[in-house]
């Protein structure tokens, strides 16, 4: 890198060949040490030939691309080897100027349509053409470098498609190009190009030969002079070549010719005179979009249209032109903005073609003066994209007159790219070769480019494009993938990415149901790609949503002995110091994380929403089809190695997910029981089912007692199918003796009479239950309703427990902050947030807070608690607001209750610790599993509803009401109970606890329903006819739900 | 005691201040969180009486609302039989921290002198308020006169 930065620089002649000599040197001396190796059979070198480590034979124009890198990364090489060394210097031939024409013409064989590239002499030691660097020019070297160039062309031909080839055959041609195209001189490129007619828009493998026998066969007659190609090296390329052709998926293969030609008939021109149209542009940016387009409005409208349609297609299918394309650069604004003043000032005086001509090179040398200078910083640095100004290239594209012609275009482009891509990444990966820093920038940004567009949902897109675009995303490196993801979350606004999302779930759900139903579509590969880039998407999701600033997970501390010992009631807490004691070992052996995950640094549980809903993610389609039983043995046999969508939970609806849970807990159950069986035929039976045996009316004793002497003899029983029997009676487990079993042992533990559990939040008719931090149970009862949810969990019962999501925040392993008060605690948090964003200076005297915080204990006592020491004596100002808040939610969701929520962790963590439940879920879907999805259950509701104001049951108004609230869809009902309530959750038991009340609101008459939440009382007016209440009321929930609650 | 602080500075504030429509403010000394006091409305109907009121403060005051209970009972489309009332500047969703009580108890005269019958709590008065305002009147002060406590002279 340093030393192509160096020939970057304005450098004499003299000088740039005494360093090219140099490297010339160097290049040859890595080649004879892969072909030939230093000679000594003790050589430790990895590259070197002689050495035992590389066995693979080499063929000569793997080794020359291989020395190149060698030499790029600045290689071991071994001791000089007498024989090898610097043939160089004693050949006559090498002069300045024969090397300067071979370095043109290897640059010229980088098919970038590249200005900069092209002109400037120095950009030919640029590290992006790998292949093309070679100056050399010796007569054994050059033969396997003239190879090195013809796999270039091979990939470069593989690149399936109907791109502009013919630029990568101006390699046969030794004469320096010049920024004028149309230069006469290049006949020999449209005489190919004419060659490459019939092919051009084929990727089958035979074709791809047959192109590159002619483009072989061309090299051999126009290089001549380097010496004859040999046979075996051209049968060594085609094999190269079925590597790559046969690596690509054969869906992307299967369906090539048809979008072409179905795209392809629709623009009117013909694909060969696209490709070979010769334009002066190299790349697009914002401004040459808009003269283009401007330009189309001209005197020669055809012509200028073929311009723009041309130069679209060329940029946009190759990635070295789309690479440089749309680029931030600061001084380029404000050339843009001169620009278009120009632009505006001489259109309107009939603008001929001579001096847009002129202007183009004005510009152009502009660029490249620019360009030298950005060279340097450029290779650096992360190319930026100009989002904004893509944004109004494409909407300045969509609204012109010939928008669809442009979009097909582009498709056409942009899959050719993408296959090519495709391609190209796999070979070079098959290879093993090192990519080019410079290649994947430009792919990754080509990617970025087309990933902003913003018809990306388009039906035809989606159906056609989208499959090759993901296929590409996905051969990126991993580390360029978490680069995209990176991307998307800092730079692309939420409605692009919304946009792809939506764009993905189409791909997959067109290809669900456009392909027979095949249960193993694990290997399907349209859909995993697909699937595998919604998982950058999701991260950047991820990364963009709020996230929580120190989540580092707070290990539970595995005794608290001093503190336990300290509290003389606590001797009874056998269970509890069984679970302490069995704890700590095996912790999330198997379940590693996601390597992109890993690169990103994301740790989902920092996320407290991501930028998308995760709900958005869920393919129903997907779910439903999914084979959850073959998935999950791949996913467990494979861990992230192989593909499986369990490794990719984000696509699958809870229901499935708790399938894949459901899996992993029976086959867990049943390799108990296998282990049983033999214990069994080995003479120590023991029961395959976790056994209880209760009593009715001591439930909680009899359970604590039972766990109590599973979890001290064999604690692995508690990962046993439950089996619960109640005393003196006859019920036989098959699950709804446990159902029972859970039903009343909820009932008993969470009563606010037991003691346990405190209810918070009962005003809004919504209450949740709390720890109560005063109680007097032992930490064992919370280890046993920890060991309860669990069990609930394994077993595949719903619970009837109504806990803040803090609770499944918590049992996730997240650490609870302010954010967190919230739903623990709606008005509390919203006190707290205006204390934060109170701006006024005169917090001191308005809040008179000290950091001695008072709450009431469940018995209503008031109790001081100082957030820090001598809390009473320091006020809260706008320095340690922050502080205050976070202590304070920190207490009340943490501290105050540690050892409760301690003890109960435990005993949740001793039956789920193994499983994937951290690995699959959210909070919000763990609440879900535990509690069930919320019945909606307007029945209920109906049933339990009070009227006042003259209403009746039978009143017309009321029944109207209650046609529209049955006919709702879920998410409406939803609404209207947020509405109504002011929350959309369902209270412990169903609707039928809300006890809504609808009362009359005058008689007929145009205003809105409108409600108190505070007692949930809904104002209805007595409209007069159903469809008037069904327009008033859903103006109204949405409204509502418009604006949000204040 | 920390949290009360502003509490009992409010209410020496209040008490100073000699509001005319809020008088008898009684606070039990163990618990500063409970007030009790007199509303005089200046309008008719409600000028013919006093309405003894409740202001429970919370623990957590100022960062949670007060509820405001009216002990003596009133004709009140706004203010139901139990005598809760629905105060916008102390729902859950509009408290503000810097409220002061002083204002709460403003904002709540207010809506006694003027009753708004669009958010009616009683359904059936706010029609009668707004289709038949003398019978309305009529029965309003014959409630405040009935279960209204005395207005102080002075």
């Amino acid at each position: 890198m340093t030393i192509c930065a160096g020939f970057a620089a304005k450098n004499t002649e003299v000088d740039v060949n005494m360093k090219r000599d140099l490297a010339k040197k160097l290049i040859e001396r890595y080649f004879y040490l892969i072909t030939e190796g230093c000679g000594n059979d003790q050589c430790v070198n990895d590259y070197c030939a002689s050495s035992k480590r590389c066995t693979n034979v080499v063929s000569a124009n793997d080794a020359a691309a291989i020395a190149i890198q060698l030499f790029r990364l600045d290689a071991r090489l071994c001791d000089q080897h007498p024989m090898k060394v610097a043939r160089t210097t004693n050949n006559p031939s090498v002069s300045g100027n024969t090397l300067h024409e071979a370095t043109t013409s290897l640059a010229c064989c980088s098919n970038a349509p590249d200005t900069r590239l092209s002109h400037d002499a120095s950009v030919q030691t640029n590290p992006c053409t790998v292949f093309q660097v070679n100056p050399i020019h010796t007569t054994d070297l050059s033969r396997s470098l003239s190879d090195a160039q013809i796999t270039q062309t091979t990939s470069t031909c593989s690149q399936t498609d109907c791109e502009s080839n013919s630029s990568s055959f101006k390699l046969a041609n030794t004469e320096p190009m010049t920024k004028e195209h149309k230069n006469p001189s290049i006949i020999p490129i449209e005489s190919m190009a004419q060659k490459q007619e019939d092919t051009s828009a084929q990727v089958s493998k035979e074709e791809i030969n047959e192109d590159v026998l002619k483009s072989i066969n061309d090299q051999a007659k126009s290089s001549d002079q380097n010496g004859s190609t040999e046979q075996p090296i051209i049968n060594n390329i085609l094999n190269n070549l079925d590597v790559a052709s046969l690596s690509v998926p054969d869906s992307l293969m299967h369906d090539l010719q048809d979008i072409n030609k179905a795209l392809m008939d629709s623009v009117n021109l013909p694909l060969e005179q696209i490709a070979s149209f010769q334009t002066g542009i190299k790349y697009l940016n914002e401004t040459n979009v808009f003269e283009l387009i401007n330009r189309c409005k001209g005197p020669d409208p055809s012509n200028d249209h073929n311009e723009l349609l041309c130069v679209l297609y060329q940029v946009f299918s190759t990635p070295e032109a789309l690479g440089n394309s749309f680029i931030n650069r600061p001084q380029d604004h404000k050339k843009d903005l001169l620009k278009r003043y120009n632009l505006n000032t001489t259109s309107s005086s009939s603008m001929t073609k001579e001096k847009i001509r002129e202007m183009e090179i004005e510009k152009e040398l502009d660029d490249n003066f620019m360009d030298t200078e950005n060279v340097v910083e450029e290779e650096n640095c992360e190319r930026r994209l100009d989002v904004p100004g893509l944004a109004r290239a494409y909407k300045k594209i969509s609204s012109s007159n010939n928008y669809g012609l442009y979009k097909n275009a582009l498709s056409i482009a942009i899959s050719s790219l993408c296959a090519k891509i495709t391609v190209e990444l796999q070979f070079f990966k098959s290879k093993s070769f090192p990519i080019s820093d410079k290649y994947l920038k430009d792919v990754l940004h080509s990617l970025k480019i087309i990933y902003e567009i913003p018809w990306l949902d388009d039906l035809v897109f989606v159906e056609r494009i989208v499959p090759r675009l993901v296929a590409a995303t996905c051969v990126l490196p991993i580390v360029e993938q978490a680069k995209l993801a990176k991307f998307w979350c800092e730079m692309s606004s939420e409605n692009t990415l919304r946009r792809i999302l939506h764009c993905l779930q189409e791909a997959i759900t067109f290809q669900l149901i456009s392909t027979e139903y095949d249960p193993t579509f694990q290997d399907e590969t349209a859909v995993t790609f697909a699937t595998k880039t919604m998982k950058i998407l999701y991260y950047a999701s991820i990364m963009a949503g709020e996230c929580d600033k120190d989540v580092i997970r707070e290990e539970i501390k595995p005794t608290d002995k001093t503190e336990k010992k300290s509290d003389d009631i606590r001797d009874e807490n056998l269970l509890e110091d069984i679970l302490v004691n069995q704890h700590p070992h095996s912790k999330n052996k198997i379940y590693k994380t996601d390597s992109l995950a890993d690169i990103l640094n994301i740790n989902i549980l920092a996320c407290r929403a991501p930028l998308i809903p995760i709900s958005k993610f869920y393919n129903e389609l997907l779910s439903d089809a999914l084979e959850m039983d073959d998935d999950y043995q791949t996913w467990r046999e494979n861990g992230n190695d192989k593909f499986s969508f369990m490794s990719h939970s984000f696509i699958l609806t809870p229901s499935t997910k708790t399938l894949g849970l459901y899996y992993d807990n029976r086959i867990r159950m049943y390799e108990n029981r296998r282990f049983c069986l033999i214990q069994t035929l080995i003479g120590q039976p023991t029961h395959p089912y976790l056994k209880l045996k209760v009593r009715r009316e001591h439930v909680v004793q009899d359970a604590l007692v039972e766990l109590e002497m599973v979890a001290m003899q064999n604690p692995s029983d508690l990962k046993k199918q439950l089996a619960v029997e109640f005393d003196g009676e006859q019920g036989v487990d098959e699950g709804g003796v446990s159902k029972e079993f859970f039903h009343l042992i909820v009932e008993e533990l969470f009563n606010p009479d037991y003691g346990m559990f405190v209810i918070i939040d009962s005003e809004n008719g919504n209450p949740t239950y709390w720890f109560n931090s005063f109680s007097f149970e032992t930490a064992a009862q919370y280890s046993l309703i920890g060991l309860i949810v669990g069990l609930a969990i394994y077993n595949n019962v719903i619970l009837n427990i109504n806990f803040p999501m803090v609770v499944y925040r918590k049992l996730l392993g997240k650490q609870c902050t302010f954010n967190d008060l919230q739903d623990w605690n709606q008005e509390l948090y919203n006190g707290l947030k205006n204390l934060l964003d109170y701006e006024e200076d005169d917090i001191e005297e308005m809040f008179m807070q000290t950091f001695r915080i008072c709450y009431k204990d469940a018995f209503g006592e008031l109790v001081y608690h100082d957030l820090i020491d001598n809390g009473d004596q320091i006020t809260v100002n706008h320095f340690n607001k922050r502080e205050f808040v976070d202590k304070y939610a920190d207490f009340l969701l943490n501290q105050s209750i540690g050892v409760q929520f301690n003890a109960f962790y435990r005993g949740f963590q001793n039956v789920m610790e193994e499983s994937p439940l951290q690995y699959l879920f959210w909070p919000e879907e763990l609440e879900q599993i535990v509690c069930g999805s919320k019945v909606f259950d307007m029945t209920d509701l109906e049933e339990t509803t009070l009227y006042e104001g003259g209403y009746r049951k039978n009143t017309p108004v009321v029944r109207y009401f209650w046609n529209f609230a049955h006919a709702l869809p879920r998410v409406s009902q939803q609404k209207l109970l947020q509405f109504t309530t002011g929350s959309d959750r369902v209270p412990v038991g169903g609707l039928g606890k809300l006890k809504l009340t609808i009362t009359r609101n005058g008689s007929d008459s145009d205003r809105l329903p409108t409600a108190h939440t505070c007692f949930n009382v809904l104002l209805l007016p007595e409209y007069s006819s159903q469809e008037k209440l069904d327009e008033r009321l859903s103006k109204a929930i949405n409204y509502a739900e418009g604006f949000g609650m204040i | 005691m920390a949290a009360t602080r502003r509490l009992q500075k409010e209410l020496a504030d209040i008490r100073d201040s000699g509001l005319k429509s809020f008088r008898d403010i009684q606070v039990d000394e163990t618990n500063i969180l409970a007030w009790q006091g007199l509303i005089l409305p200046e309008n008719p109907p409600y000028n013919k009486g006093a309405f003894r009121i409740e202001i429970n403060f919370p623990a957590e005051y100022p960062f949670k609302p007060p509820k405001i209970n009216f002990k003596t009972k009133i004709y009140h489309p706004n203010i139901d039989e139990k005598g809760q009332v629905c105060l916008p500047i102390i729902s859950a969703e509009n408290w503000k921290p810097a409220t002061k009580a002083d204002q709460v108890i403003q904002a709540l005269i207010a809506l006694v002198n003027d009753p708004e019958p669009e958010h009616p709590l009683r359904a059936e008065l706010a029609e009668e308020y707004l289709k038949d305002r003398k019978k309305f009147f009529k029965n309003a002060e014959d409630y405040a006169k009935k279960f209204g406590e005395k207005r102080p002279s002075d």
